[in-house]
């Protein structure tokens, strides 16, 4: 026990000195990571505010046929109206963004409206990524105008809008607003959490198995009184603190980025601050030792492996995507931590997480998904143990 | 005192390494060391001579507790390798050409983390460290990052380490392998120290000079089998050629790398 204190009071401090690691456990989650969801958030909403902001220039043909709707649209604000186009202008004219939107009139509005029929009006708009504001506000100009004439529609034939609408829905969410917040934004949160682990226990666990043989220490520290059980240990014990720690650096930096973000709305605030409370971030690290023990012995075993740190590296890399499949299942819809996810390694911790930070934690749930860690966690440092005491594997290559 | 009884060491190779070893080789293993025995006795400096791939560090690594024989039996000051590790592990000090130092540790910390793992006592510790870092001159960069040291104070702080608990038995291999000549003479000023305070001396070089100059006892191995065993005033009486270096390459045979 003593040696394996020794060996995790040098590893620390050997640790602590190297910027890769530092810059892995504390400048990348505590900084990086909140600046640019920060940025990213800023971004977002500044291109939105940007597109509503904008002067729409909007084609209308045959504008001839009903001069109120045109007149209707052309006192909205920021807005252009070109009467001059035909038809067939205007897909070409959207297409290279001269025009935003168009709607073709028919000839026969005043004759249907008069006679109460239906009216088809054509919208010409260009989809794109995500929402299409310029449709939207095209759509709610169009909206606002037809509101009045269906309402007078119903009131010329003495009618009773209810007689047409036998059910309406009235919704009643009793999700409370940290369990909506959980389940919605919060699903990206254990990504976030075990990605931080995962990357802050790699670069030690490359610098304490295929570092060490690479500069030669490992050889020195095998003919130490230490067993290799009491230097496994340490330097499990070592790489799974860093991935720790990258995970607590990476809740600062995110508590300071909301914080700081002055877009963010106060109840986002609140609610965040219940998310980072003493009992869930307790019961998260709960979760995040025993996984992060799973990362060390997994990572550890690859670095001793390898002959290189460059080998280790190369490995490591695409074994990253095993880490990352189960943690983007968890984030699917319908996946959920029941009975036999919770057996799940990754995955149970990452579908816990979000039941923690929603507030909707099963105990039963939780006490497997202790079960299954502890399990899993005891089953892979078992094998990293015998796997790196082989001598084919500490004098490889 | 260092006892090998029949020691014998084959490597399971993978299917990339039975392949690079051609058509010709059958099998799934290559016996690395074959049924070697000598002994090295304390006050005396045994040296360990043989072509690339000889077997050499395998034997050091063998008497280090590194790797286990796969079959005979090495005691070390009388506790076996296998069965006792701890025990050999404390009474030995291992230093060779690639051994690596902690970058990022200054001199001291890396001398005090070996004297920790040994569990000194601060007493004990102390006055070792001082007589070390005066012997070797390393006050003056004893604060300072191994990772800016020059090739010479690195290997002074390596001995440092090797030596801080005070081993009575030390296993070199290669100790000098890549070092200049200044760098060189504070490893052989050392082995010459530890026979001197009646040290078990087990060294193995490619400077067939350096073996000359310092063995007391040789063991000449090749291809994993032992071609000579004995007082090195025995080989130099029985040599049928005039150097060590031919004679060496007469046992051995025309065309191995020394």
């Amino acid at each position: 026990m003593y040696r394996i204190f020794i060996i995790i009071k040098k590893e620390l401090r050997d640790l602590v000195r190297d910027r890769r690691t530092m810059f892995f456990m504390i400048v990348f989650p505590a900084v990086i990571i909140p600046f640019l969801i920060g940025g990213v958030s800023k971004l977002t909403i500044s291109i939105m505010k940007k597109e509503m902001d904008k002067t729409l220039t909007i084609a209308i043909v045959g504008d001839e046929y009903d001069s109120t709707l045109v007149e209707f649209i052309r006192n909205q604000d920021k807005l252009i109206l070109i009467t001059t186009l035909s038809e067939h202008q205007i897909k070409p004219q959207i297409l290279d963004e001269s025009i935003d939107g168009a709607i073709v009139i028919p000839n026969n509005v005043r004759e249907y409206l008069s006679e109460k029929k239906q009216v088809v009006l054509k919208h010409y708009f260009r989809s794109g990524k995500g929402e299409n504001i310029n449709e939207k506000r095209l759509n709610r100009i169009l909206e606002d105008y037809f509101s009045p004439l269906i309402e007078a529609r119903y009131q010329s034939f003495s009618l009773d809008k209810a007689v047409f609408e036998p059910y309406v829905i009235s919704k009643i969410d009793v999700a409370t607003e940290q369990e909506k917040f959980g389940k919605t934004i919060g699903t990206f949160l254990p990504y976030m959490f075990l990605l931080f682990c995962f990357s802050g226990a790699m670069y030690p666990a490359l610098d304490l198995g295929a570092g060490e043989k690479e500069r030669g220490t490992l050889e020195t520290i095998l003919t130490s009184p230490a067993s290799q059980l009491e230097i496994l240990t340490g330097k499990f014990i070592v790489v799974s603190f860093f991935g720790v720690m990258s995970v607590i650096f990476g809740l600062m930096g995110m508590l300071g980025a909301v914080n700081l973000n002055s877009d963010i709305p106060a109840e986002v605030i609140t609610i965040a601050m219940t998310i980072l409370g003493a009992k869930p971030i307790f019961l998260m690290l709960s979760l995040l030792f025993p996984i992060a023990l799973f990362f060390a012995a997994f990572l550890l075993s690859i670095s001793f492996y390898a002959k290189t740190f460059k080998e280790a590296q190369s490995i490591m890399g695409p074994l990253n995507i095993l880490i990352i499949i189960p943690i983007m299942i968890g984030m699917m819809p319908g996946i959920t931590l029941e009975a036999s996810t919770a057996w799940i390694p990754i995955l149970n911790v990452s579908l816990a997480m979000n039941d923690i930070i929603a507030g909707t934690l099963s105990w039963p749930l939780y006490a497997e998904v202790m079960l299954s860690l502890l399990f899993f966690t005891g089953l892979s440092m078992w094998i990293s143990v015998k796997f790196v005491s082989r001598e084919e594997v500490i004098f490889r290559g | 005192m260092i006892e090998i009884k029949n020691i014998s060491k084959s490597y399971k190779l993978s299917r990339q390494q039975r392949k690079e070893m051609g058509d010709d080789f059958a099998g799934d293993s290559v016996l690395a060391v074959d049924d070697i025995s000598f002994s090295c006795k304390s006050g005396r400096i045994f040296g360990l001579i043989g072509p690339n791939g000889a077997g050499k560090t395998t034997i050091l690594r063998m008497i280090g507790t590194m790797l286990g024989p796969s079959s005979g039996t090495i005691t070390v000051n009388g506790f076996d390798t296998v069965q006792s590790p701890q025990a050999v592990k404390h009474s030995l000090g291992f230093l060779s050409g690639n051994t690596g130092l902690y970058d990022r540790l200054t001199a001291e910390e890396m001398v005090r983390y070996y004297a920790d793992l040994h569990q000194m006592s601060d007493i004990d510790f102390t006055q070792s460290r001082d007589r070390l870092f005066s012997l070797l001159d390393m006050e003056e960069f004893s604060g300072r990052r191994i990772g800016k040291l020059s090739t010479g104070m690195m290997q002074k702080v390596n001995i440092a380490r090797t030596m801080i608990h005070e081993p009575e038995v030390v296993v070199f291999d290669e100790p000098t392998s890549g070092l200049d000549v200044m760098a060189s003479r504070s490893i052989i000023r050392l082995i010459r120290e530890c026979k001197n305070s009646g040290k078990t001396v087990i060294f193995s070089s490619h400077r067939l000079g350096e073996i000359q100059s310092l063995c007391d006892d040789l063991a000449i191995i090749h291809k994993g089998k032992l071609f000579f065993n004995g007082a090195y005033e025995e080989f130099e009486s029985q040599k049928q050629t005039e150097t060590l270096e031919d004679e060496f390459i007469r046992l051995v045979g025309e065309g191995a790398d020394v």
